[in-house]
């Protein structure tokens, strides 16, 4: 299975910062996610374009961007023509000393792994139908990983994310830094995604700032292409809060 | 903690939104100008001397680019208009070990494998012109 690149378009992420953030998410990936997700392994690799670049059907690319190609996001996963690929905003600019803000990238990649073709639903212990996205419902929890390359250590936050009981029921613990003590709960800034019996998208937010935090699954029921999307801000677009 | 994190996402989010563009600054490993001439011996990469024209993991995506290249070693020498060949060996080093430890682990072994052969081969070819490197590994936890 894939690898992950991960590329600035126009060096809009320093080329250090993004090998630091590759070389967290890679592992995170090994260490963290693989064992409690069916041992399958992804890497992770920062590269500075893709000129040149061999294509190949195992290389997913999460590009940074200023600008996004869905309005209001911090970064979304999708699957189009059977290309999966994802993009996010730059991390902001770290204060010296202060970690490097890989929780966007980390999230993508997680929940790419966790659904690489943006459609899966599992049923949960409540009978819903939930998205299969690793990280919605702890989205706002993050846990830092210490990098060295050559001469330099840095500091990468990486996102949460939840473990198969969460979806599956069961004893805990329900994600990877043990903050929730149940299946389909979410910490606060959380958020995730189900189908109702009708089949249509609900979201259940863990609070207002999950509201805010506004996380959503796109359809373009046409194309049948799904995108999953992190982190938007809009106050107008935010839906009633359901529990 | 959750706060500033919060925090972090609201300016982030604000400063799409407001359509300021790119806020970082240019990065650090800009060339500005050709690479210093080929200098054989021995380099320590963690030594501040070594890097006259990036930082180490500043260099990283390219090198890595590189080796994800059809013909890496013909891509690894056009770094060489821009970076010292002990720059780029020195983390054709780094790459190697991270590559040698994700080929021991990754599900799919054959793009870290590509890039364990062609680091090595750069390696080993840099090695025959006399020029060696140390200090270069790196690791995560």
């Amino acid at each position: 299975m894939p690898e992950y690149a991960l590329v600035a378009e126009n060096n809009c992420v320093p080329p250090d910062v993004l090998a630091f953030i590759a070389a967290a998410i890679n592992l995170q990936m090994q260490r963290d996610v693989a064992p409690v997700w069916g041992g399958e392994v992804w890497t992770c690799v920062a590269l500075d374009s893709l000129s040149g670049v061999a294509s190949t059907g195992a290389r997913k690319i999460l590009t940074f961007k200023t600008q996004l190609g869905l309005a209001n996001a911090l970064g979304f996963h999708t699957e189009s023509s059977g290309v999966d690929y994802a993009e996010a905003l730059p991390p902001a600019t770290p204060a010296p000393g202060q970690a490097i803000d890989g929780t966007t990238a980390s999230h993508e990649v997680v929940e790419t792994f966790g659904d690489p073709t943006c459609n899966a639903y599992v049923a949960g212990p409540s009978g819903r139908r939930l998205a299969r996205e690793l990280a919605d419902p702890v989205e706002a929890d993050a846990y830092p990983i210490s990098v060295r390359i050559g001469p330099e250590t840095r500091q990468v936050m990486v996102s949460n994310f939840v473990l198969p009981s969460w979806f599956n029921g069961g004893a805990g613990p329900y994600d990877y830094l043990e903050h929730l003590d149940a299946p389909e709960t979410m910490t606060k800034g959380g958020y995730f995604e189900y189908l109702d019996g009708s089949g249509n998208s609900q979201q259940v937010f863990a609070d207002a700032r999950g509201r805010l935090a506004w996380l959503a699954k796109m359809t373009n029921p046409s194309s049948r292409v799904q995108a999953r999307v992190r982190g938007a801000f809009s106050r107008a677009a935010a839906a009633p809060l359901r529990t | 903690m959750k706060v500033s994190w919060f925090g972090t996402l609201l300016v982030a989010a604000l400063g799409a939104g407001g359509l300021m563009g790119c806020t970082h600054p240019p990065p650090r490993d800009q060339n500005i100008g050709p690479a210093p001439p080929f200098v054989s011996g021995t380099y320590d990469c963690g030594a501040a001397s070594t890097w006259k024209t990036s930082t180490f993991a500043g260099l990283v995506p390219a090198v890595q680019r590189a080796v994800a290249n059809d013909n890496p070693d013909n891509a690894l020498t056009g770094l060489l208009r821009t970076h010292a060949a002990e720059e780029v060996t020195c983390v054709a080093g780094y790459v190697h070990d991270e590559s040698v430890k994700q080929q021991a682990t990754a599900t799919d072994k054959d793009l870290a494998g590509k890039r364990v052969a062609a680091t090595q081969a750069w390696i080993s070819e840099q090695s025959a012109r006399g020029l060696t490197v140390t200090n270069y590994t790196g690791d995560a936890r």
